[in-house]
C-alpha cells in the first residue's frame, strides 16, 4: 500500500469517484427524509377533510375514536382496512390510489391486516422520489466537473429534501404524486435533452409519469395536453420509424389521458371546491354580488354567501344541504366561472394577484404535522429541514407580475440555445426551451384551475403544482447557471 | 485551503434548519346540576328498542327536566344520592345489570324511580306488584288521551307486558293475541313503571302522558305548528305568501329561521329580514334555529357567543322578537363546541329536533329550560289525528315540525293538509319567554312581544329593500385627473419611442448586413 493512498485528500477523492453527485444528492435527500417521517417524533400532515374520498374509496376507514378532533390539528398514522364489504370503494378515480393499493398490499404482508400504517406509504413514496432526485440530478452534473455537480447536488437537496414538500408523503393528500411525478417529468425530459440514457426508456418514463401525473388530481388535466404538445418534439428525435410510432402513439394517449380527466371534472367536482369557487371567486370580486349571481342563474339571495368559507366553524348552512345542491351549486359550473373570468378580465388579474400571494407557499399552515401522542400544539408545524420552504415563503415577490417577469426571463435565457439549435436543426438541443416552457405552463395551469375550480380558498395547497412547477424550473436554471449552459448550445451525449 | 464561496455559501443554507416550542391549548366545560338521573344498560342499536333512551331524552327535555344520562357500567357509588328522581331503563333483560354497587343503592332508593323495560328490580316488583310477560304479537295498538288504537310498530315481533299490577293505568295496548287490554303504563306513589317502550310518535305521546304524573307535572299541553329549514336563501315571495294564508286560516305558526354572521348589511339580508317581520305581524312567533357547526372547524377559534349574540341583536334591531331556540337533537346531545354553554345561554325557551336516525348518545347532562315542546313531524302525527285532539288536553306542549317546502305545489298540500286536520294549533307568544343578550331583553308576554319592556309594533307591510349598495368602498383617488394626463403623455412617448427605435435597429442590420454579408 503506497503512503500516497493513505493521504486524507486522496481517500476523499477516491471515495467521490464512486459516489457521483446524482447517488449523493439522492442519498442525502433519502436520509433528511427517512429520519423526519420514520424516526419519531413522525412528520405527516394533518387531515383537512379530504381524506374521506381517497381513503374509504381505498378500503381504509378512521379508525381513531378521536379522529375529527383531529382535523387540521394533528397527523394520524394508523388507519383501519375494512375487513368487509366496502361501499365506498371506487367513489374516486385517481392515480392516487394506485399507490395507496400497493402500500395497502406491502401493509398486509409486513405490518398488519387490519390496521394501516401510512409510514408504509410515506416509505413507496421516498423509494420513487429518491429516484426521481436521482435522475434529476444526474441530468444535470452528468459529464460536468465535479466541483460543478456538487453544488448542483446541494442545491437539489436544500430544496427537494426539505419537510414542506416530503411531509406529503405520510398523507392521504395526492400531493405526493404530483411532486414525484412532476420531478420525474422534469428529469427525464432534461435525460433525453442531454441524451443521457436510452431513449426509449427515457421516453417511458416521460410518458408513465406524465399519465400518473395528470391522472393524479382532476385539476391536474391540463397536464396532459400541454406534456402532448411538448411529446410531438420527442417524435423528431430519432428517424427510426419504431420509435416515432411509439412517440406518436405517447403523444396520443397524453392528451387522451388530458381530455379524459377533464370530462371527469364535472362529476368529481365537489360540493366544497364548487362552493368556494363561487363564493371565494365571482362573489368575493364583484362589485355587485346580486348582479353577477343574476347573470349564473342563481337567486339574488345568495348573495350572503359571499366571501363566506367552507370552514368556518359555524355557518349558516350545510355545504351538503340539499337546498344548495338545487338552487345553487345546479346553477354553475368550471365551464361558466371560466366564462365569468373571461368576460371580467380586471378580476381575472385581480384573482392571479391573490394566487400569487399563496403561490410559493410549499407547506399549506392550515395543517399540523405532529401526532396528538407527541403533545404540542394544536396545528403545529415541523421546523426540521424547512430552511427552503421557509425562504421562499418569505422571500419570494408574491405578486403576479413576478410569476409573469419569471417566466420572461427563463424564456430569455433559454432563447439564444433554442434558436441556435432551430439553426442548426438540432432537435434534440431544440428540446430544453420547450420543455421548461411546458413546466412553467403545467404550473401556470394549475393556478388558473384553482382559482377558477376553488376560488381563493386553500390557494397554499391547490397552487402545488404551480410551485413544484416554480422550483423545478428555477432549479433547473441555477444548476445551468453553474455549469455554464444557461446561453449555449452544449454539446450532448451519445447516449 | 482555500474555500469556494459558493460552496460556503450553499453550506450556510443549512444552517436555517431550526426548531421551535410548542404552544398547547385547552378549555374546559362545565355542566349545570340534573334532577334526574337517567341509567340504561344497552342503547340497543340495531334492534327494535334502538333510539328509546334518545326518546326519552328529548321527552324529559320537552318537559323541562334536566337530565343526567350514563350507562349503568359507569355509574359510581352515591350517585343516586344527588338525585331526586331515577329512570331505568332495560333494553337488554337477558343480561344481568353489570354494576352490584347500583343495585344494592337502588334496593335502598328512597326517591322516585321509573322502571322502562322488562326484568324491573325488586323495588318496582314489591311496589307496583309487577309481573312481566312476554306476548308474541304482529301488531299491538296504543290508545291514550285522544289516541285511539295507534298501530305500534312492534319490530322485535314480540312485546312485554304487565300480567299483574297495583296501581294506576295509563294508557292501554291491545292485541289479538292478548286476552284483555294490558297497561302501556303504571304508576303508584313516587313509583311507575313502562313495560315495553319503543321510540315512535304514538309511544312518546303515551310516555308523555306517564311522566307528566310521575313528574308532578300541572300543564295543559297545546299544539303549535313549527316550520324549520328556513335560510335567507329560501323563496322569500313563498314565505310570505305561506304567513299570509296561515293567517288567513287562523293558525298561528313559527317559523325557525337559520342564523347568518356575515354580510347582514347586504340587502339580501334586509330583504329576508323585512320578511321575518312581516311574519311575526301575521300571527307567526320566530324562533332562531342552531347554526351549522361544521365538522372539519379545524383550529378557528370563532367566539359562537358573540356570533349568536350579534344575530339576536340584529333581529331586534329589525323589530324582530326571536323567543326560543331549535336545534337537533344531536347537536344539543352531542354538545358540539360547547353548543349548550355558548349557543343556547340568551333562550329559555328550546325545541329539540328529531334526527332521521337515533343518536345513539351514551353519556351526557342536559340542561333544563324554562320552556320547552316535543317535537314530532307532522308525518309522524298525522295518522294518530282524530277529532278527540281537539278536545282533550295534551300531557305536554307539542311542536308539530315542517321543511319549509321548497316549492309552490309542496307548500300548498302542507297548508291544505293543516286547514282540514283534526289539530288546533296555538299562539306561541301567548306562553312567556325570555331571550337575553347583554344589549336587549326580548320578551312575550300574554300574546304581545316585548323589546326591552317596550311593546313591538307589528307592521303587516314589508318594505322595499333598495338593491342600490356599496358592496366595497370605493378607493381613495388623488390627483386622478393628473395621473391619466400623465399616462397619456407617457404611451404617446413611449410610442414614439418604440418607433424611432425600430428604425434604428431597422438601419443598422442594414448597415450589418451590408458589411458583413456579402
Amino acid at each position: 500500500m503506497s503512503e500516497r493512498s493513505l493521504q486524507p485528500a486522496h481517500r476523499v477523492k477516491t471515495f467521490l469517484r464512486f459516489l457521483p453527485p446524482s447517488v449523493a444528492a439522492a442519498a442525502a435527500a433519502g436520509i433528511i427524509t427517512i429520519v423526519a417521517l420514520f424516526i419519531p417524533p413522525f412528520i405527516g400532515i394533518a387531515d383537512n377533510g379530504d381524506y374521506y374520498r381517497i381513503a374509504y374509496g381505498n378500503g381504509l376507514y378512521f379508525n381513531a375514536p378521536d379522529y375529527t378532533e383531529q382535523y387540521f390539528g394533528y397527523f394520524v398514522k394508523d388507519y383501519g382496512i375494512f375487513q368487509y364489504f366496502n361501499e365506498n370503494a371506487g367513489a374516486l378515480a385517481s392515480s392516487q390510489s394506485l399507490f395507496i393499493k400497493l402500500s395497502i398490499v406491502l401493509n398486509k404482508m409486513v405490518y398488519s391486516p387490519a390496521v394501516f400504517d401510512i409510514r408504509i406509504q410515506g416509505a413507496v413514496y421516498v423509494l420513487l422520489y429518491v429516484a426521481a432526485i436521482y435522475l434529476l440530478v444526474e441530468s444535470l452534473t452528468w459529464s460536468i466537473p465535479k466541483k460543478q455537480g456538487y453544488a448542483i447536488a446541494v442545491i437539489a437537496v436544500f430544496m427537494f429534501a426539505d419537510t414542506g414538500y416530503t411531509a406529503y408523503f405520510n398523507s392521504f393528500y395526492g400531493e405526493s404524486v404530483v411532486l414525484i411525478m412532476a420531478m420525474l417529468v422534469m428529469a427525464s425530459g432534461m435525460l433525453l435533452y442531454r441524451n443521457r440514457y436510452n431513449d426509449y426508456a427515457m421516453l417511458t418514463v416521460f410518458v408513465l409519469s406524465t399519465l400518473l401525473l395528470t391522472t393524479s388530481k382532476q385539476q391536474n388535466a391540463p397536464v396532459g395536453v400541454l406534456a402532448a404538445g411538448l411529446t410531438v418534439l420527442f417524435v423528431f428525435l430519432r428517424k427510426n420509424g419504431m420509435y416515432r410510432l411509439i412517440a406518436s402513439l405517447s403523444c396520443l394517449s397524453l392528451a387522451a389521458a388530458g381530455v379524459l380527466t377533464y370530462t371527469l371534472i364535472p362529476k368529481e367536482f365537489v360540493n366544497i371546491n364548487q362552493y368556494h369557487a363561487m363564493t371565494r371567486g365571482p362573489l368575493l370580486l364583484t362589485d355587485n354580488p346580486e348582479e353577477t349571481l343574476k347573470a349564473f342563474g342563481i337567486s339574488k339571495q345568495y348573495a350572503i354567501l359571499a366571501g363566506s368559507n367552507y370552514y368556518e366553524t359555524y355557518t349558516t348552512i350545510s355545504v351538503d344541504s340539499p337546498v344548495l345542491q338545487e338552487d345553487f351549486f345546479n346553477r354553475y359550473g368550471f365551464v361558466s366561472i371560466m366564462g365569468y373570468y373571461i368576460s371580467n378580465p380586471d378580476k381575472a388579474v385581480q384573482m392571479l394577484n391573490i394566487a400569487a400571494r399563496n403561490a410559493f407557499t410549499i407547506r399549506p399552515m392550515a395543517m399540523g404535522n405532529f401526532e396528538r401522542s407527541e403533545h404540542k400544539g394544536f396545528g403545529e408545524q415541523t421546523m426540521f429541514f424547512s430552511g427552503y420552504s421557509l425562504l421562499k415563503m418569505n422571500l419570494s415577490p408574491k405578486t403576479f407580475g413576478f410569476i409573469v417577469i419569471w417566466t420572461v426571463t427563463v424564456i430569455g435565457l433559454y432563447l439564444p440555445s433554442f434558436i441556435a439549435a432551430l439553426k442548426k436543426r438540432n432537435r434534440r438541443g431544440m428540446m430544453r426551451l420547450p420543455l421548461l416552457l411546458t413546466m412553467i405552463l403545467v404550473g401556470l395551469s394549475g393556478i388558473a384551475v384553482s382559482i377558477i375550480g376553488a376560488g381563493d380558498a386553500d390557494l397554499a395547497k391547490h397552487e402545488f403544482l404551480f410551485t413544484v412547477a416554480f422550483d423545478l424550473v428555477t432549479f433547473v436554471v441555477i444548476a445551468d447557471l453553474i455549469r455554464k449552459q444557461l446561453w449555449r448550445q452544449e454539446r450532448l451525449g451519445g447516449g | 485551503m482555500r474555500r469556494n464561496p459558493i460552496t460556503a455559501l450553499l453550506l450556510a443554507l443549512f444552517v436555517f434548519e431550526l426548531l421551535c416550542v410548542p404552544k398547547p391549548k385547552a378549555h374546559a366545560a362545565e355542566a349545570e346540576q340534573a334532577s334526574i338521573l337517567l341509567v340504561y344498560d344497552r342503547l340497543a342499536a340495531g334492534t327494535a328498542k334502538e333510539g328509546n333512551v334518545e326518546a326519552m331524552l328529548k321527552l324529559l327535555s320537552a318537559m323541562g327536566a334536566g337530565v343526567k344520562l350514563m350507562p349503568v357500567e359507569r355509574y359510581e357509588p352515591g350517585l343516586l344520592r344527588n338525585f331526586e328522581r331515577l329512570i331505568v331503563v332495560r333494553n337488554s333483560p337477558e343480561l344481568k345489570l353489570r354494576n352490584e354497587g347500583f343495585e344494592r343503592e337502588l334496593a335502598s332508593y328512597s326517591g322516585a324511580y321509573l322502571h322502562i323495560g322488562d326484568d324491573p328490580s325488586a323495588v318496582i316488583e314489591s311496589g307496583l306488584q309487577l309481573q312481566i310477560s312476554a306476548l308474541k304479537a304482529r301488531v299491538v295498538s296504543l290508545s291514550i288521551g285522544p289516541i285511539r288504537q295507534a298501530e305500534l310498530p312492534v319490530r322485535g315481533m314480540q312485546i312485554s307486558i304487565a300480567a299483574h299490577y297495583a296501581g294506576e293505568m295509563y294508557g292501554y295496548v291491545e292485541a289479538k293475541e292478548l286476552r284483555q287490554p294490558a297497561p302501556f303504563g303504571i304508576k303508584n306513589g313516587r313509583l311507575a313503571a313502562v313495560p315495553y317502550f319503543e321510540a315512535g310518535a304514538a309511544a312518546e305521546l303515551a310516555m308523555a302522558y306517564v311522566l307528566k304524573a310521575w313528574l308532578g307535572a300541572n300543564v295543559d299541553g297545546q299544539a303549535y305548528a313549527l316550520f324549520k329549514e328556513i335560510y335567507p336563501f329560501t323563496d322569500l315571495g313563498a314565505l310570505q305568501a305561506a304567513a299570509d294564508r296561515l293567517y288567513d286560516l287562523g293558525i298561528p305558526f313559527i317559523y325557525s329561521v337559520r342564523p347568518v354572521f356575515a354580510n347582514t348589511d347586504y340587502p339580501a339580508m334586509q330583504r329576508y329580514l323585512e320578511l321575518l317581520k312581516y311574519a311575526q305581524s301575521r300571527n307567526g312567533a320566530i324562533l332562531v334555529n342552531a347554526p351549522v357547526i361544521s365538522p372539519v372547524a379545524g383550529n378557528q377559534e370563532d367566539s359562537l357567543r358573540d356570533k349568536m349574540a350579534g344575530f339576536i341583536d340584529l333581529l331586534a334591531e329589525h323589530r324582530i322578537v326571536p323567543l326560543g331556540i331549535g336545534a337537533d337533537m344531536d347537536m344539543y346531545w352531542r354538545n358540539e363546541r360547547n353548543f349548550m354553554r355558548e349557543g343556547m345561554p340568551f333562550f329559555d325557551s328550546s325545541v329539540l329536533f328529531p334526527g332521521e336516525s337515533p343518536v345513539n348518545v351514551t353519556e351526557g347532562e342536559s340542561t333544563s329550560f324554562a320552556s320547552s315542546m316535543l317535537s314530532l313531524r307532522w308525518r309522524d302525527v298525522e295518522p294518530l289525528l282524530n277529532e278527540r285532539w281537539l278536545v282533550e288536553p295534551l300531557p305536554l306542549h307539542l311542536a308539530v315540525t315542517f321543511d319549509f317546502p321548497e316549492d309552490a305545489a309542496g307548500a300548498d298540500a302542507v297548508l291544505e293538509a293543516l286547514k282540514g286536520g283534526w289539530l288546533s294549533f296555538s299562539d306561541y307568544k301567548t306562553l312567556p319567554h325570555t331571550t337575553k343578550t347583554e344589549s336587549h331583553v326580548l320578551k312575550s308576554e300574554n300574546g304581545q312581544l316585548m323589546k326591552d319592556g317596550q311593546a313591538v309594533n307589528l307592521n303587516a307591510a314589508v318594505s322595499v329593500v333598495s338593491a342600490d349598495y356599496e358592496y366595497r368602498e370605493k378607493e381613495k383617488e388623488s390627483f386622478k385627473r393628473f395621473f391619466t394626463v400623465q399616462n397619456n403623455i407617457y404611451l404617446v412617448v413611449i410610442g414614439i419611442a418604440l418607433l424611432l427605435f425600430s428604425g434604428l435597429f431597422a438601419a443598422g442590420f442594414r448597415l450589418y448586413r451590408r458589411k458583413f454579408k456579402k
